[in-house]
């Protein structure tokens, strides 16, 4: 399990109160689709993403974003408890979803890039270093279920 | 993954806007890799301090950068264009060509840092595919 000091919780909280879920969920999601193209094979119902236009202005991607962002709140508000919470996800992403999960640590960097474009200098190294740590934490969370 | 015409001509926009600021942003990202990744400290036992503050970590960073420059200018032959710089990380660094991706991932969040409204999604992807390019050619002379 995971060790977290009380300035690491802090740390996390601190930059999780600044990213307004509606606002950045979006554009994480719209980055990941971009950026990794492969990533389009998990979402054949949402229509039109094969395009950066397509992508940008799909609502299905926007919505999805903001999905991702509520289920990491959750992790946010309990970090010593991530795997027990996300266990029911994890196996959905396996055995139903099937997605890769190298992913996750491709949907973490790009969470990692939005942020840094919203926070600039706030995010500092040592908070850098922290957020993704809890990220990290969150990917094998996500992958703990994988058999 | 390589890089079309379009990418070519996306990095060498985003390069002209951000070649100023190139040794901050190289400072910048060599001082979070070594603080977010605590492993890359280990090619830089020799420095007596690693913070993000120090002079030689600024220094280097701003090397590096310069190094990525040259790389766009010779974005046409990443192979020949880095074959010095290849053969040095091989033979004499001999870092482990992970590490190239670790750095990258930090160039590009500090340039995101600095430069957020230019680092569109489409800027992100031709970048990112540039540096995994220049990675690749770095590693070219390992074995």
């Amino acid at each position: 399990m995971v060790k977290w000091t009380d300035l690491e919780r802090s740390t996390v909280r601190a930059v999780w109160e600044k990213v307004d879920i509606d606002e950045i969920g979006p554009q994480i999601w719209a980055r990941v689709l971009v950026v990794y193209p492969w990533t389009e094979r998990y979402f054949g119902s949402f229509g039109d993403i094969f395009t950066t236009t397509a992508i940008l202005n799909n609502t299905k991607v926007a919505a999805h974003g903001k999905v991702v962002l509520e289920a990491l709140d959750k992790a946010v508000k309990n970090m010593d408890n991530m795997k027990r919470m996300y266990a029911a996800l994890s196996l959905l992403h396996f055995q139903k979803l099937e997605v890769d999960p190298d992913n996750f640590r491709l949907l973490a960097d790009c969470i990692t890039i939005a942020i840094a474009c919203k926070l600039k200098s706030a995010l500092t190294p040592q908070v850098q270093a922290t957020w993704q740590k809890f990220l990290a934490a969150v990917v094998e969370a996500m992958s703990s279920q994988y058999y | 993954m390589s890089l079309s015409g379009k990418d070519k001509s996306v990095v060498a926009s985003f390069w002209d806007k951000v070649a100023p600021k190139a040794p901050e942003i190289g400072a910048e990202a060599l001082g979070r890799m070594l603080t977010a990744y605590p492993q890359t400290k280990t090619y830089f036992s020799h420095w007596g301090d690693l913070s993000p503050d120090s002079a030689q970590v600024k220094k280097h960073g701003a090397t590096i950068m310069g190094a990525v420059g040259d790389a766009v200018s010779t974005i046409d032959d990443l192979v020949g264009g880095l074959s010095k710089l290849s053969e040095l990380h091989a033979s004499q660094l001999r870092v482990d060509p992970a590490n190239f991706r670790i750095l990258a991932h930090n160039i590009i969040l500090t340039m995101a840092m600095f430069f957020p409204e230019d680092f569109t999604p489409e800027v992100h992807v031709s970048f990112e595919k540039f540096l995994q390019n220049v990675a690749w050619a770095l590693s070219e002379k390992y074995r």
